[in-house]
């Protein structure tokens, strides 16, 4: 039953230029270190800012004074710069001393991050702090290079409550690939796992019988309207403390606002249908 | 009390009975008297006419932690109110956390959260959407937000902006400064929106909290409704509770670590109670309180800090009672001696009693040690009889010098050092002695150790009309008593285990004595017991060490001839005599003048000493002896030294009691027997001391015996008769003492001092003149 999680070899978390919270790194390097995959962390250098440099009309809202400022090239630079040192070391910092590879790279332009991808990657979005990072082309874009090219992505709230707890599916039928997945994580992370599924489905046996090999214990919990979305389940599955939530592709909303609004403060991990 | 104890009963009765400010005892006494056993007996009588003391509790002060706030209890409730918060406590423990997490709050939470964040986002997508339909991205800078034009989604490079016409340019720049003020207005809500969604989450909070709060403080305020101040605290607690619930939203959604659950239960403590004074329901009267050990944080309590971080902190609950704080309501016993000797403690103590309030004084701060920030606990209200013990010098001394003494200890016990020996006082001590006997669990005494142990009394009072009141020393004797009976196997303490107690109590102590009798009997020291000398006389001195008292004979010599009228106390002339001793001197030159040779001059040198005395002479109680010595060498005649002789003399040559009487006889008798007794050995004591007598069983055998004699004197003539065998003689009509009268060798050898003097005066005058 692993082996559902042996197809990943890698996370990759992209850390914005804004810097990342440092909470959501340690929970990305968690999971790495209980799958025992190297971690890689890259740094997003945006090189279209230096286009808007070349306008002497476009300013700069700068957040701490909420005062416009003119663009100032060199300035821009030294920012990324400084940002670039803080993302390292707080990445360095959360990584601390696990046993798991890791590695920091900086690449500039959010296509080079899309280059990066690989099949076999779990890719980590951090939810921004600041809900107008949401809407920024550089944001958007690299969700959507997670969104087009990975087989798992794993978002993370900028808050995140529990670090134990059960895994939890979130199903769509008895096959769905959300329920081996989080099995195996659960199995991994020794937690019990929570199916949660629309009314009258049950977990095929020969999975409960993986579950009993693997000495994960599994809860199913009937949720009608799961059938319509999975964010309409996502008000009422707080009472399960759970630390970590499996869902399929075709369950994501549209866009990043929606899609953080089922965060919950728990990570979410996104995967597609097995082959 | 014991019998003849009346005025110091009455004292203290009248000092625990009277409720005002500054009636508080000092009782004094000779050492060793038990006089706290026996006070706080009489404190315990009148304890129950006095209501029972309350509880004390310091609580937190919500308002200002620094301070923290004292609340009075009915005795017995401190208990309760402890058990009713920590109760409390450990429920909310459970259901703070437990509500916050539960899917009601969890939902509610998330709601708030999720129409927030859909607030804002939506905000910024609709300008993103606006931005978008003009062309135009919303970049993220390092810092901020920028705005730049964009085809196909991306930035137009600059390069190529510059090839777009200029209208189009300036479109742009337009559009671009609008979408910037539409910008600046959403960022400009973020804080508000920010507050707003703050303010939303702290009042769920509190509904959530004072749900789930409100009816454990609810049941906790049932039970002391009784108590304002409690039903207020406690509502203090629930404001609290509900004004700072954020703190316990963390733990409620899960997050668990070490440290986190330390901190946790520390945002409790705040809420437990620290009992400073706590007595049961069913504890009978007032507390009696005895601090053996009355430093400043004993006596008034003290404030104590722990390690946090490297810094001493403190709080409420680390301040800790002292003896006042128990004692509130009842009594506070306390040695005089203990309480001065400890730095600052008498001065706090009496600013306390000035103050009528307890307020816990920090040593620490007062001399500086430390300088962290501290609490200012509320004051309790002082409500305290303070009785001091200590020895009358020590109150006389403080009376002298400390005027707060008459204004805080207004009644004086005077514990007396004996009583008169009667049948009734008798009857008394011998049901003491039973009494000593049951407290130790000694043997029974019977008839006649008792009757032993009462003549003890007497002679520790030094009087045989007297009986100590000093239990100390008879309960020494009557526990080794016990041991001598039980070493021979009796069950009940006889005569003679008192006798061998008292034997073996004096010879553990006598080696001195011993010593110096050695030195007679060897003659080092030279003291005779037989013949007779002119102007010397056995003088009787007692010394008292570590409690031991044991009397010795001295050898008083005087050598007279010629002079200006002064006798020379060679003691004091070297400084080894004291101003008692010397005055004693000084009063044998007055008997002479007022007595003889009233027409002529005094024209006498005399020269008095202690033979063989090596350290400081003091008292009077030689100053007979000196005065015999002196007569015996004016008179030329001989001196019995087979007496010896005790007794402090007024110039009108009547002879005064002195101290010790029996160890100087004792001393005496010893040599004699030693070298023999004779029949005509004995000792000259006054008159007046005849009722101290309480001699040991040999010497009285010895003299029932008639081999040693005791003589009562009440003057010197009758000292002078028994000593020298010459009747002193009564001055006649003539003006003259009969002749061979000790009284007209006296004066005729006076007389011949003085002419003697007169025929040198004459002699310089003539030979004065012829000379001019």
């Amino acid at each position: 039953m692993t082996s559902q999680l042996t197809e990943f070899k890698r996370v990759l978390v992209g850390l914005p230029q804004t810097g990342a919270n440092l909470e959501a790194v340690n929970a990305v390097a968690d999971l790495a270190e209980f799958l025992h995959i190297e971690l890689l962390a890259t740094f997003v250098t945006d090189s279209s800012l230096h286009t808007p440099a070349g306008f002497p009309a476009v300013r700069e809202l700068r957040i701490p004074d909420h005062g416009w400022q003119t663009i100032d090239l060199a300035q821009i630079r030294r920012d990324i710069d400084r940002a670039a040192a803080v993302a390292r070391q707080r990445f360095y910092k959360a990584v601390g001393n696990r046993t798991i590879k890791t590695s920091f790279d900086i690449v500039t332009g959010t296509q080079v991050m899309a280059s990066l991808i690989r099949a076999d990657d779990i890719v980590a979005i951090i939810e921004p702090t600041h809900p107008g990072d949401r809407v920024t082309l550089q944001f958007t874009a690299m969700l959507d290079a997670a969104l087009a090219s990975a087989r798992a992505i794993l978002v993370l709230p900028h808050r995140i409550v529990r670090t134990s707890g059960p895994v939890m599916a979130l199903a769509t039928g008895p096959e769905d690939a959300s329920i081996r997945v989080a099995l195996a994580i659960a199995a991994t992370l020794k937690e019990s796992l929570i199916v949660v599924a629309r009314a009258g489905m049950l977990v095929p046996d020969e999975m409960l019988a993986d579950a009993r090999e693997l000495g994960v214990q599994v809860e199913l919990i009937a949720d009608g309207g799961l059938a319509a979305h999975a964010t309409e389940f996502a008000s009422s599955a707080s009472r399960a403390k759970e630390r970590l939530r499996v869902v399929m592709r075709s369950q994501l909303p549209a866009d990043a606002p929606r899609l953080f609004s089922m965060l919950h403060a728990v990570p979410l991990l996104v995967v597609e249908p097995i082959k | 009390m014991s019998v003849g104890q009346q005025r110091a009963r009455d004292a203290i009765e009248f000092g625990t009975r009277v409720s005002k400010p500054g009636f508080n005892l000092f009782v004094i006494g000779p050492s060793g008297i038990r006089a706290q056993s026996a006070v706080e007996q009489v404190l315990k009588e009148t304890a129950s006419e006095r209501k029972n003391s309350s509880d004390w509790v310091y609580v937190n002060n919500f308002a200002d932690p620094r301070k923290p706030m004292a609340i009075q209890l009915p005795a017995g409730r401190a208990g309760e109110f402890h058990d009713v918060m920590h109760r409390l406590i450990d429920d909310l423990k459970t259901a703070l956390p437990a509500v916050f997490a539960s899917e009601d709050y969890q939902t509610r939470r998330g709601a708030i959260d999720q129409a927030f964040q859909a607030k804002q986002g939506e905000a910024f997508t609709a300008l993103r959407d606006k931005a978008a339909a003009k062309n135009i991205v919303i970049l993220r800078t390092p810092m901020g937000f920028a705005l730049a034009p964009a085809r196909d989604g991306q930035p137009v490079p600059p390069d190529e902006f510059g090839k777009w016409p200029e209208t189009q340019r300036r479109d742009t720049e337009a559009i671009i400064e609008t979408l910037e003020k539409d910008l600046e207005h959403v960022m400009r809500q973020l804080p508000q929106w920010e507050t707003e969604r703050r303010d939303e989450i702290r009042k769920l909070n509190r509904e959530t909290a004072k749900f789930a709060i409100g009816q454990l403080i609810d049941t906790a305020k049932a039970r002391f409704t009784d108590i304002p101040k409690i039903v207020a605290h406690q509502e203090a607690i629930l404001a609290d509770l509900i004004e700072n619930v954020g703190m316990f939203v963390a733990k409620s959604e899960g997050e668990e670590s070490a440290d986190l659950q330390y901190q946790f239960e520390g945002l409790f403590d705040r809420y437990a109670v620290n009992v400073l004074v706590g007595h049961t329901k069913d504890e009978p009267g007032v507390p009696i309180i005895e601090e053996q050990h009355p430093t400043l944080s004993n006596l008034l309590g003290s404030i104590e800090y722990v390690s946090h971080h490297g810094v001493l902190v403190t709080n409420f609950h680390f301040i800790k009672a002292g003896a006042v704080h128990r004692a509130n309501g009842g009594f506070l016993l306390l040695d005089a001696r203990s309480l001065l000797t400890e730095p600052f403690s008498w001065t706090a103590l009496k600013r306390t009693l000035r103050q009528r309030e307890i307020r816990i004084e920090d040593l620490g701060r007062f001399i500086g040690l430390t300088s962290t920030v501290s609490i200012e606990p509320d004051p309790i209200p002082l409500d305290v009889k303070v009785v001091l013990f200590g020895d009358r010098l020590l109150y006389y001394l403080l009376a002298a010098f400390d005027p707060d003494l008459a204004e805080h200890f207004k009644v004086l016990a005077d514990l007396e050092d004996d009583v008169d020996r009667t049948p009734a006082t008798e009857a008394a001590h011998a049901r003491m002695i039973a009494a000593l006997a049951r407290r130790y669990g000694l043997k029974a005494v019977d008839r006649a150790g008792t009757a032993l142990m009462i003549e003890y009394a007497a002679r520790i009072a030094d009087d045989a009309n007297k009986l100590t009141l000093i239990a100390d020393q008879l309960n020494d004797v009557l526990i080794e008593a016990d041991f001598r009976a039980g070493i021979v196997g009796r069950t009940v303490i006889t005569r003679t285990d008192v006798e061998t107690a008292i034997e073996a109590k004096i010879r553990r102590s006598s080696r001195l004595r011993d010593r110096a009798q050695e030195s007679i009997l060897e003659d080092i020291a030279l003291i005779d017991t037989s013949g007779t000398r002119v102007g010397q006389v056995n003088g009787l001195s007692a010394a008292e060490l570590a409690g031991f008292r044991f009397g010795r004979p001295t050898r008083i010599t005087c050598r007279v001839r010629p002079g200006s009228g002064k006798v020379v106390d060679i003691e004091r002339e070297v400084a080894l005599g004291g101003p008692i001793h010397s005055k004693g001197v000084l009063i044998l030159s007055g008997f002479l003048a007022g007595r003889y040779a009233l027409d002529t001059p005094m024209s006498l040198f005399a020269s008095l000493v202690f033979e063989q005395s090596y350290g400081g002479v003091e008292g009077d109680s030689a100053s007979s002896a000196e005065l015999y010595a002196l007569l015996s060498a004016l008179a030329d005649l001989p001196v019995r030294q087979d007496l010896a002789v005790t007794g402090s003399v007024n110039q009108q040559g009547q002879v005064q009691a002195i101290g010790g009487v029996n160890e100087k006889i004792e001393g005496f008798f010893d040599i004699c027997q030693k070298r023999g007794l004779t029949g005509s050995q004995g000792v000259l004591i006054p008159k007046s001391n005849v009722q101290h007598l309480m001699l040991r069983q040999d010497v009285i055998a010895a003299c029932v015996a008639g081999k040693f004699s005791i003589y009562p004197v009440s003057s010197i003539d009758e000292g002078t008769a028994l000593l020298t065998g010459h009747p002193a003689g009564e001055r006649a009509g003539d003006g003259l003492y009969p002749p061979q009268s000790l009284n007209r060798l006296v004066e005729d050898r006076l007389h011949a001092f003085a002419r003697i003097r007169q025929s040198f005066g004459r002699e310089a005058l003539s030979s004065s003149e012829s000379r001019t």
